[in-house]
């Protein structure tokens, strides 16, 4: 049962937030991308789109190749269902030709047999695309998106290749990147400062290692909190579909991102906020908002869920759950929100290491909490973060401005 | 090497009422002697929980960090403690140095006090994973506080 806080001080609890949200950053962390990782990708399209490149049936017209999805907002995390734990990477192949030059199946397979030329062993076809699966030798799959420039609605975006139906599909995954990227970017208004760690670039590096390096949580600047907050999430939810063997039944991650998205803009931006993790708890408690998630009427009186594509005229992401076969996934949506929701909730008021790491391995998964609780004990005796601690009866041990601690050794029996 | 004179139990107090305002203490009498009993909570982070501590500390004789609150031994559930002396009045004593780390010239405000939250850390991490990673000397046998060498 875990100890609840009583009787503490704003200050206290302030500092405590503080310290809870850089303990997330550091677990959220080890979902990134390393820098290693990051210039495999690039180094992976580059050499898909040269190969591409010298497919005969694509030489009329310009390829371009580049993420999509969870790596080009960076939100990555790693799913647990992949036997290496590796990562998806999402990468959209724009073919710029008009709808009427080719089929979306032609597409689908002339790409397909060029793949095959030199990736015939590790290719298979997905829905709307291919997958190369690098899984064992570097930890990724590859899921080439076909797709050509489409105007829909009035707006141009592109449209991917839904081969089976030989049909072309609306989608903006670009627009879908900035509009995530544009509202991130815009951060909340704290009552007390925090850090954040800026980033650059359409990739953002990361350096991992930090999470070694920096012992002590309160100190750890977190990235921007709409990322962080749809990490968490969708970490959160690979845990609670994986422990119930029901991975191939979980929310998809553009609903939940989707979701998230609008929340951050309709009750983070331009308010006040005491700490990045009550940023958090407010993304966490609008995950089932009934004016973002909606349940509306339909023409023939029949209640249905509605959520919107911000980047696609009328396309429902929810529409899956409208139908029979996966009405249950709505239910299932609600039940894993309400648990994580809680889980928030419960994080502010967990006070003790030994109440907290079990707390957040439940959510997160161990394999993910535990080495950053041990990173963060082993450290308080290491020599590099001896000469930097101190001690304060408010803070307890900590890297701020404090008494230092003299070294001594531990008697007794273990 | 000349032997560094001992702090007073005067001059402990009042750095013990220094560096931690929010504890209490006095100095009395005790069948060691004089003896100084100081009373504070501690935590090892801002993460960690707050233990209700007691330092016990008699003229000449090693101090003594007591856990008052809260149980440790229940915490602990039928695993022994780490790194404890026998109890004292029922409550565990806290081994936080070796031989050599530590005399009677040193303020117990910046030494005893501060060992005492780390190893608050560490029985907090050992509580989860039964691993102990604060190190220390694990071969000696537990000596109860009455039969300590003054050091």
């Amino acid at each position: 049962m875990s100890q609840l806080v009583a009787n503490e001080s704003l200050q206290e609890l302030s500092r405590r937030q503080r310290a809870v949200t850089g303990l997330l950053e550091l677990i959220a962390r080890t979902c990134d991308l390393t820098p290693e990782q990051q210039a495999d990708i690039r180094r992976h399209y580059t050499e898909k789109i040269e190969h591409l490149k010298k497919c005969t049936w694509l030489q009329p017209y310009d390829l371009l190749l580049e993420p999509q999805g969870s790596v080009s907002y960076d939100v990555t995390v790693r799913p647990i269902e992949r036997k290496h734990s590796e990562h998806d990477v999402d990468l959209l192949l724009t073919v710029k030709a008009h709808a009427s030059a080719f089929r979306p199946d032609e597409l689908h397979r002339e790409i397909g047999n060029q793949l095959r030329l030199a990736y015939r062993d590790i290719m298979s076809p997905i829905r709307y695309g291919w997958q190369l699966d690098y899984a064992e030798s570097e930890r990724f799959h590859f899921d080439i998106i076909a797709a050509i420039p489409y105007m829909h609605k009035g707006q141009f975006m592109v449209a991917v290749t839904d081969w089976k139906n030989s049909d072309w599909k609306p989608s903006n995954p670009m627009g879908f990147r900035d509009g995530v990227l544009h509202a991130a970017a815009q951060l909340p208004l704290l009552s007390v400062p925090e850090e954040f760690s800026l980033r650059e670039g359409h990739i953002p590096m990361v350096n991992a290692r930090e999470v070694v390096v920096v012992p002590l949580p309160e100190n750890t600047p977190m990235k921007m909190p709409l990322q962080r907050g749809i990490q968490l999430t969708k970490r959160f939810r690979e845990v609670w579909f994986a422990r119930r063997r029901a991975l191939t039944r979980k929310t998809p991650s553009i609903i939940l991102t989707t979701i998230l998205w609008q929340a951050y803009e309709r009750y983070v931006i331009g308010r006040t906020f005491s700490s990045i993790l009550e940023v958090l708890q407010t993304l966490a408690d609008h995950l089932d908002d009934s004016t973002i998630l909606r349940l509306e009427y339909d023409v023939r009186g029949k209640l249905k869920y509605v959520l919107p594509n911000p980047t696609v005229a009328d396309e429902n992401l929810v529409e899956r759950w409208n139908g029979p076969e996966r009405a249950h996934e709505a239910t299932e949506y609600y039940q894993w929100v309400k648990d994580y929701q809680a889980f928030v909730r419960s994080l502010a008021k967990t006070q003790g290491l030994n109440y907290l790491q079990p707390l957040l391995g439940e959510a997160l998964g161990r394999e993910l909490v535990d080495p950053v609780f041990r990173s963060m004990t082993e450290a308080v005796r290491s020599t590099p973060t001896r000469g930097t601690l101190g001690y304060t009866t408010a803070l307890g041990l900590t890297s701020a401005s404090a008494m230092a601690v003299p070294r001594h050794t531990y008697d007794g029996h273990l | 090497m000349m032997k560094a004179k001992s702090l007073p139990l005067v001059v402990q107090l009042m750095l013990l009422r220094k560096h931690i305002p929010e504890g209490r203490g006095q100095i009395g009498a005790s069948r060691k002697g004089r003896q100084l009993r100081w009373f504070q909570a501690i935590r090892p982070h801002v993460l960690g929980a707050v233990y209700q501590i007691e330092l016990q500390y008699a003229e000449g004789h090693r101090p003594l960090v007591l856990v008052i609150s809260p149980d440790l031994q229940a915490l602990a559930g039928k695993r022994k403690l780490p790194h404890t002396f026998r109890e004292v009045n029922g409550k565990p004593s806290l081994c936080l140095w070796f031989r050599g780390d530590w005399d009677f010239s040193q303020p117990v405000a910046t030494t005893v006090i501060p060992w005492a939250a780390e190893w608050f850390w560490f029985f907090e991490h050992w509580l989860v994973t039964g691993e102990w990673l604060g190190g220390g000397r694990h071969d000696t046998p537990i000596t109860p506080p009455e039969q300590s060498v003054a050091i």
